[in-house]
C-alpha cells in the first residue's frame, strides 16, 4: 500500500463507518419510535371493559324488562341491544379490531358472544311487551358472557400490560444502543481527527522541508545562472579583444595565406562571441530577469534585417532562402524589434544549419493582433536531421542532458513564451515543413513628427538625426513642404540669435529647442543642458505633436 | 324541508338560530338526531337527520384506528352545526354518545380543522349498530399532527348530544 492512499482509505473507512453507524441508529430509532406510536394511539384496554360494561348495561335492561315489562323497556332492551353491537363491529375494522382479536383467537369469546348476537337478533327486535319468558331465556343465554368477557378484558389488560413492558424495554435497548453508537462514533470521529492532524502535522513538516530544499536548489540556480553570465561576460571581452586585434593583423601587409588563416580565426572568433551571447540570453531567461519593451518598429525593416544576416549562412550552405511581408501586414507595430530578431534568427540556424533545410522561405504576416512568421522548409534527410521536438522543446522537458544543438531553439522558445507568443509545427506536406510563430503585438499608426536641426556644426545635426531616428520622427530642411513642428537650435554661440530668427520667421508655430545653454533663454520654449537627453528631446516633441 | 325544532327552556339567541326557528316549526321529541345545549344561553337546539342532511355536506378521505385504509366520510362540517348555538366565544365542548361515553373537545379543533360529523361512510350511511347516526372525524391522513392519541380519543361515535361548556 502506497503511504499517500493510507489517509485517503481511512477517511473512507471512517465515513463509512460513521455512516453505517448513523443509518443502523436512525432505523433503530425509527422502529422505536412507530411501536411506541403504534401502541400508544388507542388504549384497547378501555375499548375491552366498554365492551364489558354494554354486556352488563344490556343485561341489567333485560332484567328490567323482565320485572317491570313495558313497551318503553323493550325499546330500551333493543337500544342497548345496538350498542353492543356496535361494540362488537369495532373487532372486525382497523388496527384496533386486529388488536382485539388477537386476544380473542384461543378463547373464541368475542366470536361466540357475536354469533349468539345474531341468532337472538330477531328475537330482540321482536321482543312483546310483559314476554317475560323470553326475557329470562335472553338473560339465560348472555349470563354465562359476562364471566367470559371480565376474563377477556382481564386477558387483554394483562397483554398490554406485557406489551407496554416490551416496548418499554425495547426503548430502554433503543436508548442504550443510541448511547453506545453515539459513543462509538465520538470514538472514531476523535481518533480520526487525531489521525488527521498528525498526518496534518506530517505534511506541514514535509512541505518545509520540501520549501527549503527548493529555496537551496533555487539559490543553488542562480548561483550558477551568475557564475555563467559572469563568465560569458569575462569570456566575451578578451574574445572582442582577439577579434580586434585580428582585424587590425588583416589590415598589416600579411600574404594572402596568412589573411585566410586570420579570417578562419575571425570566424571562429566570431563564433565563440555569438555563443557567450547565446548563454548570456539563456541565462537571462533562466533568471527570469529579460524585460520585454514595446516600442514601434517597422515589419518590414524586421524582415530585411533577417534576411541580411542569413543571406551569407544560406548562400555558404547551398539554400534558397527568402523573406516576404505579405501586403495585408501593417507597415508598423509595437514590440521588441531585437527580441524578434533574435528569435528568428535563432529558428532559422537550426532550419539551415542543423535541419537539412534545401530552401527556406520566411513569411511576415498579422492576424487577430499577432505577428505570423511562417517558416517553411523543404527537408532533406541527406543535408541535417530535422527534430520536431528540439523545435518545440519536448525532447529536453525533464532531461537532465541538454543536446548541443538545442540551445538555439530553447532560447527561441523562452522569448517567445516571455513575450507571451505561441510556436508551433504543422504537419509536413510531403517533404515540406512549416513552423509558425505567433507573437501578440499592437499595430502602431506613428504619428510623424517633422523635425527641423539648424546648427552650425554638421556634427550636431547629425548626433541628433541618429539619436532620433525612428518611425516617429522626420528630418526635413529648408525648404521642404509641411509643417514643421519642432526646431532644434544650437545655443550659445553666435549663430543663435540668427537661427531663433529664422525659426520664428519660416515656422511660427514650431516649437523652439535650445540644444545647450542660450544667450537669449525667453526665445526658447525649452532649453536642454548639455549632455543631451534625447529622451526628454523626444518626448517634448510627443506632446507637442499630441 | 320535513326538519323540527324543539325549543327548550329559554328561547335560542342569535340572528341565525332565530331564522331557523321561524322557518321551521318544531314538535318536541320527534326523531331528534343532535341535541346542542348552550348552558350559559340556556339555549337548546334539536337537529333531525333531515336538518343535517340539509346543510351544506362536507367530505372528509382520512385514515384512522378503527378503519382498513383510506375511507371517505361525509357530513356537515362540526363548526357549521356548532354555529346553531351562537357559540362563538366558547372554549371547550362536551360530545356525549349514545351509551352516555363524553369527551371534552377544545373549539380551537374545530375552527382550525375540517372536522366534520359524519353521516356516511363510502356513501352508505351509518347505523346505529355501526358508530351511528353520527361520528366525530378529523381528518388524521392531512394534518401528521392529528395522529395522536389526544385526538383519536376524540373520535367518538353515536354521537347524540353537544354541550357548551
Amino acid at each position: 500500500m502506497r503511504a499517500g492512499g493510507l489517509p485517503r482509505l481511512v477517511v473512507l473507512a471512517v465515513f463509512l463507518a460513521a455512516s453505517g453507524l448513523a443509518i443502523v441508529g436512525y432505523n433503530a430509532f425509527r422502529k422505536d419510535v412507530a411501536a411506541m406510536q403504534a401502541a400508544s394511539l388507542e388504549d384497547i384496554t378501555w375499548a375491552s371493559y366498554q365492551l364489558e360494561q354494554e354486556l352488563s348495561r344490556f343485561r341489567e335492561s333485560l332484567l328490567q324488562f323482565q320485572i317491570e315489562g313495558s313497551e318503553r323497556n323493550a325499546e330500551l332492551v333493543n337500544s342497548r341491544f345496538d350498542i353492543l353491537w356496535s361494540r362488537i363491529a369495532i373487532f372486525n375494522q382497523g388496527r384496533i379490531g386486529e388488536r382485539l382479536s388477537d386476544y380473542d383467537i384461543d378463547s373464541q369469546i368475542i366470536s361466540r358472544l357475536f354469533s349468539d348476537m345474531k341468532v337472538v337478533d330477531r328475537r330482540v327486535v321482536e321482543l312483546a311487551e310483559y314476554d317475560i319468558v323470553e326475557a329470562a331465556a335472553l338473560l339465560h343465554i348472555f349470563k354465562p358472557y359476562a364471566d367470559d368477557l371480565r376474563i377477556f378484558s382481564r386477558k387483554v389488560t394483562l397483554g398490554e400490560e406485557v406489551n407496554g413492558r416490551e416496548i418499554r424495554a425495547q426503548q430502554q435497548s433503543g436508548v442504550n444502543r443510541t448511547l453506545q453508537l453515539n459513543g462509538l462514533a465520538i470514538v472514531i470521529a476523535l481518533a480520526s481527527l487525531a489521525y488527521i492532524n498528525r498526518e496534518s502535522m506530517r505534511y506541514k513538516r514535509l512541505a518545509h522541508t520540501n520549501r527549503k530544499l527548493a529555496e537551496v536548489a533555487d539559490q543553488a540556480s542562480r548561483a550558477k545562472s551568475k557564475f555563467l553570465t559572469m563568465m560569458s561576460h569575462e569570456l566575451r571581452t578578451p574574445m572582442n579583444g582577439v577579434l580586434g586585434l585580428l582585424a587590425l593583423s588583416k589590415q598589416s601587409a600579411v600574404q594572402p595565406s596568412q589573411v585566410r588563416l586570420i579570417e578562419q580565426a575571425e570566424q571562429s572568433g566570431q563564433q565563440m562571441v555569438d555563443l557567450l551571447v547565446d548563454i548570456l540570453d539563456f541565462s537571462a531567461l533562466h533568471s527570469d530577469e529579460l524585460s520585454i519593451e514595446a516600442k514601434p518598429f517597422e515589419v518590414a525593416r524586421l524582415a530585411e534585417a533577417v534576411r541580411e544576416q542569413f543571406a551569407p549562412l544560406a548562400k555558404r550552405e547551398g539554400v534558397e532562402f527568402s523573406v516576404s511581408v505579405s501586403q495585408e501586414c501593417p507597415r508598423h507595430m509595437l514590440g521588441d524589434f531585437d527580441r524578434l530578431r533574435q528569435t528568428l534568427r535563432h529558428l532559422v540556424q537550426y532550419v539551415v544549419e542543423t535541419a537539412g533545410a534545401r530552401d527556406a522561405v520566411m513569411e511576415f504576416s498579422s492576424k487577430n493582433n499577432a505577428l505570423l512568421v511562417n517558416l517553411s522548409f523543404e527537408y532533406s534527410s541527406d543535408g541535417g536531421e530535422w527534430v520536431p521536438d528540439l523545435i518545440l522543446g519536448e525532447e529536453d522537458r525533464g532531461k537532465e542532458s541538454f543536446a548541443t544543438d538545442a540551445l538555439g531553439p530553447a532560447i527561441a522558445r523562452g522569448f517567445i513564451e516571455v513575450m507571451h507568443g505561441n510556436l508551433q509545427v504543422e504537419p509536413p506536406v510531403g517533404d515540406r515543413i512549416a513552423v509558425i510563430v505567433s507573437i501578440p503585438v499592437e499595430e502602431f499608426a506613428p504619428t510623424t513628427m517633422n523635425v527641423e536641426v539648424l546648427s552650425s556644426t554638421d556634427a550636431m545635426a547629425a548626433i541628433c538625426r541618429a539619436a532620433l531616428v525612428g518611425v516617429d520622427v522626420n528630418f526635413v530642411q529648408e525648404g521642404d513642404e509641411g509643417i514643421v513642428h519642432t526646431v532644434l537650435i544650437e545655443a550659445g554661440n553666435i549663430m543663435e540669435c540668427k537661427y531663433v530668427a529664422l525659426a520664428t520667421k519660416n515656422y511660427p508655430e514650431a516649437l523652439l529647442i535650445a540644444l545647450g545653454e542660450p544667450i537669449d533663454v525667453d526665445a526658447f520654449d525649452f532649453t536642454l543642458n548639455l549632455p543631451l537627453n534625447f529622451h526628454e528631446i523626444r518626448d517634448i516633441i510627443g506632446k507637442r505633436v499630441a | 324541508m320535513n326538519s323540527l325544532l324543539t325549543v327548550g327552556k329559554q328561547f335560542v339567541s342569535g340572528v341565525f338560530v332565530l331564522t331557523f326557528l321561524f322557518a321551521n316549526s318544531a314538535t318536541a321529541g320527534e326523531n331528534v338526531y343532535l341535541s346542542l345545549s348552550n348552558v350559559s344561553d340556556n339555549a337548546i337546539v334539536e337537529l333531525t337527520e333531515e336538518d343535517l342532511l340539509a346543510m351544506e355536506q362536507f367530505t372528509v378521505l382520512t385514515e384512522n384506528e378503527f378503519v382498513d385504509g383510506l375511507v371517505e366520510f361525509t357530513g356537515p362540517l362540526a363548526r357549521d352545526v356548532i354555529a346553531f348555538l351562537n357559540a362563538s366565544e366558547a372554549e371547550t365542548l362536551r360530545f356525549t354518545a349514545v351509551n352516555d361515553y363524553a369527551v371534552e373537545v377544545p373549539m380551537s379543533d374545530l375552527l382550525n380543522y375540517d372536522v366534520i360529523f359524519a353521516m356516511t361512510q363510502n356513501g352508505t350511511r351509518f347505523s346505529i349498530r355501526d358508530k351511528g347516526p353520527i361520528w366525530v372525524i378529523y381528518p388524521m391522513s392531512d394534518n401528521v399532527e392529528l395522529q395522536d392519541r389526544v385526538y383519536n380519543d376524540r373520535l367518538i361515535w353515536q354521537l347524540v348530544k353537544i354541550d357548551v361548556l
